[in-house]
């Protein structure tokens, strides 16, 4: 897999989750209780043990740039490759609904070109999974494919994450005979994963006739166009799959987590999920705390009662409180006596004392970062 | 190139054995052994380096020092990384004239006063990796250039009736050290030493080269060369620490540090921002308390999943507990694995063992059924287990000096 350049690709569509991606780029959205959803695309090249690794990025860029700094945490703090930051073609503009944007790797061809591998898998970030790249790789050879994509069979859409996707539409030899915006089947719908594998040689082609063009959507201007022309097949993944594009969908995918065979499969199945690292004592259970059904991160400090949530690091629950359904993200304080049910709390909130808050697990109450209420 | 200069460096002794921690420490040296759930013990000594400013520590390291080697490894994890200084490992090693093992606490750092010279400190702190404490040592290196040391050790009150267990200072209004002895009878004051001393770099060197010239001397900082500085009256003070500290030398006083950090009041805050206390991190996701956990006053690390009860323990990472198990009083290393229906009682699991269902370890029951698995206690009979073992079914584990005594009860409970 030395062989396979990566990219991650900067996502455009948020979908609904405009409440958390105020202050912060999809790709740094927080996930999995102490994750953030580039952590997964990331993990899973370095994990088939690609070395040459770019992210794109454009808008609200810090937290993700903090977030990766040199690599290091993904053993791509390297001599030569690595990690490398590839700013997208508009710095901060991504009005344009592209899925994959082309005109954001056209801009850094250079680096393309340059590169040493042969072959390029390119992917977005909010495709939560723990998924092997280098089957996708013997697939995509064996199926002599000029462009190989992943997709999910019958993801049992929640809420409204079925907007923005992509269905494929395959026949035999897997080769996908169309791409959708909407699925033409209810039943056996096959979701695009945004994972997309090609040669270095294809990519830059795909990338000169853009520009000539001025077209620059991998799907829509290249691939619904090129179904006969090119060798387009399809990898089926099997294993978990949550996308992230609405805010229901947010806490009922974390909440996915606290299904063992999801948590196992998610963080251990083909490697370790790898983040950045912080110096967080263990979670500390107090006498009084009641705690069940729920995931907490290192540096908790809990003596109330918590049902059915995720607890990010940090995260203190103070005496006499309930969480229950709730998503909490590092450093967020609830006090005393406060009452949590279908909640999203960013970073850094503080719940005053007694505060009582109802949300819902599909359509859950969203707290903006550092607020106090 | 420039020649580099710097205020204050520090040396941490890590090569000792720890040989009354037992089989915690039959595979690794006492500052490598896990503690807090989420760190070792030179851990503490190390943050306290970091966040006191100090950017250069040589670690002299001589008993099986794989695993601290490899732990420490660049220091970058307690951000101690720099061009100029950083963390820097000390083995022994084999000159022109010969190799020698460290003879002693003294005779480590007399062989390394080379790396000391290469960073020409003014003054040198000598550490040791086996403490459990938040100290700010700029405070020390304040307060010693203050009263123009010579050496400044570090002490700090403990009980009367303990001070026998330690080396214990008599000091003069001034501050200045007039008496120092080691572990005495009939102590005159309550003032241990921390085994923290600062020293001028010269009289360093010069006290060092005199000890390494001395064959009577045992090359040790506490037996012989703080006594003879005292004889010859060099200036010496004691720093008083107000705080806690803990040396974790014993099964027991382990046990206890430990119980320490469960209290809801915490004498030693591990929480507290501006003073991290950093480790290797291991990028685990976030534990799993299952529909059937209960978990009271522990401390539960990244990657365990729990499913039974758990109360006044520590969990390091990855520790897996299956349902209708109960835990109480215990410390579970990383990556243990316990089966349903167990019940472990004041005991250490040693890393990655797994105890088969239906198995009572520690607590009430009192020795070892089937002779096979070597279990050691001191005198607050905490059991301990052996890392990477396989403990089958129903296996029963207590402590072996209560089996000779309790010889009638073992026979009793041999049926269960």
């Amino acid at each position: 897999m030395k062989d396979v350049l990566g990219i991650i690709h900067h996502v455009k569509n948020e979908g609904n989750l405009k409440e958390i991606t105020r202050q912060r780029c999809l790709a740094a959205v927080h996930f999995g209780g102490r994750y953030r959803l580039v952590d997964f695309a990331l993990s899973n090249m370095v994990n088939a043990g690609l070395r040459n690794i770019g992210v794109v990025t454009s808008t609200n860029l810090r937290s993700l740039l903090d977030h990766l700094g040199n690599g290091r945490e993904w053993g791509l703090d390297k001599k030569q490759e690595g990690l490398f930051i590839l700013p997208a073609a508009r710095a901060g503009e991504d009005s344009n609904r592209r899925i994959v944007d082309l005109e954001d790797l056209y801009a850094n061809l250079d680096y393309i070109k340059r590169s040493r591998q042969r072959f390029v898998v390119v992917s977005g970030s909010n495709m939560v999974c723990n998924l092997d790249l280098r089957r996708i790789f013997l697939f995509h050879q064996e199926m002599q494919a000029d462009l190989t994509l992943v997709y999910k069979e019958d993801y049992p859409f929640a809420g409204d994450d079925l907007e923005g996707n992509v269905f494929l539409e395959t026949g035999p030899g897997s080769r996908v005979l169309a791409v959708r915006s909407r699925p033409a089947v209810k039943k056996r719908h096959r979701v695009s994963m945004d994972i997309y594998l090609l040669s270095k040689e294809l990519l830059v082609q795909i990338l000169e006739y853009c520009a000539a063009i001025g077209k620059w959507d991998l799907v829509k201007d290249i691939i619904a166009g090129k179904t006969r022309d090119l060798r387009i097949c399809g990898y089926e993944h099997r294993g978990y799959l949550a996308i992230i594009n609405s805010l229901g969908g947010y806490l009922l995918h974390h909440l996915d987590l606290l299904n063992p065979e999801i948590w196992q499969e998610l963080f251990f199945r083909h490697g370790t999920i790898y983040t950045k690292l912080k110096d967080d004592p263990p979670a500390k259970y107090f006498e009084n705390s009641e705690v069940r059904n729920t995931l907490v991160a290192n540096g908790c400090q809990i003596e109330g009662k918590v049902e059915n949530s995720i607890l990010y690091r940090g995260v203190r629950v103070a005496k006499g409180a309930v969480v229950k359904n709730s998503v909490v993200m590092p450093r967020t304080e609830i006090e005393e006596d406060a009452v949590l049910d279908g909640v999203i709390l960013d970073k850094h909130v503080r719940i005053r004392k007694g505060t009582r808050l109802l949300g819902d697990k599909s359509r859950p109450l969203v707290v903006p970062k550092n607020a106090v209420v | 190139m420039m020649p580099t200069t710097k205020e204050c460096i520090a040396m941490l002794l890590a090569g000792g054995q720890g040989s009354r921690l037992r089989v915690l420490t039959k595979n690794l040296a006492k500052p490598a052994v896990p503690f807090g759930g989420q760190y070792r013990i030179i851990d503490f000594s190390l943050s306290n380096c970091a966040n006191s400013g100090i950017d250069t520590v040589g670690v002299l390291t001589q008993y099986k020092p794989q695993i601290l080697n490899s732990y420490i490894g660049t220091g970058n994890s307690w951000d101690l990384f720099s061009h100029n200084g950083g963390v820097t490992i000390l083995p022994p090693y084999v000159g022109e004239d010969g190799g020698h093992w460290y003879r002693g606490t003294a005779h480590a750092v007399y062989q390394n006063l080379d790396f000391i010279d290469k960073y020409r400190p003014e003054h040198v702190l000598i550490l040791s990796g086996d403490h459990i404490y938040k100290m700010d040592y700029s405070q020390l290196i304040k307060y010693h250039k203050e009263k123009n040391a010579d050496i400044t050790i570090a002490v700090i009150e403990v009980p009367w009736d303990e001070a026998g267990r330690f080396g214990i200072m008599s000091i003069n209004e001034a501050g200045e050290i007039t008496e120092f002895e080691e572990k005495p009878r009939c102590p005159k004051s309550n003032l241990a030493s921390m085994g923290v001393y600062v020293f001028k770099t010269e009289v360093l060197k010069y006290n060092l080269a005199r000890d390494a010239a001395d064959p009577d001397s045992e090359n040790d900082f506490g037996k012989n060369v703080i006594p003879r500085m005292l004889k010859e009256k060099q200036r010496m003070f004691a720093y008083p620490f107000q705080g806690y500290w803990r040396d974790v030398g014993t099964i027991d006083s382990y046990w206890l540090a430990s119980m320490d950090i469960l209290d809801d009041q915490a004498p030693l805050d591990m929480f507290d921002p501006s003073w991290t206390i950093y480790s290797v991190v291991s990028p685990q996701p976030p534990h799993f308390l299952a529909g059937s956990a209960r978990v009271k006053k522990s401390m539960i690390s990244d990657g365990c999943h729990i499913c039974g009860e758990v109360e006044n323990s520590i969990l390091f990472p990855g520790v897996f507990v299956a349902r209708d198990t109960r835990i109480r009083d215990s410390i579970v290393m990383s990556g243990v694995r316990i089966e349903s229906n167990v019940l472990i009682e004041r005991a250490i699991i040693g890393e990655e063992t797994v105890v088969g269902e239906g198995s009572i370890i520690g607590g009430e029951f009192s020795g070892d059924e089937q002779g096979n698995y070597r279990s050691f206690a001191d005198d607050l009979r905490i059991t301990v287990v052996e890392e990477r073992l396989m403990l089958p079914p129903n296996t029963r584990i207590g402590v072996v000096l209560r089996m000779k005594r309790a010889e009638s009860k073992l026979s009793g409970v041999a049926g269960v």
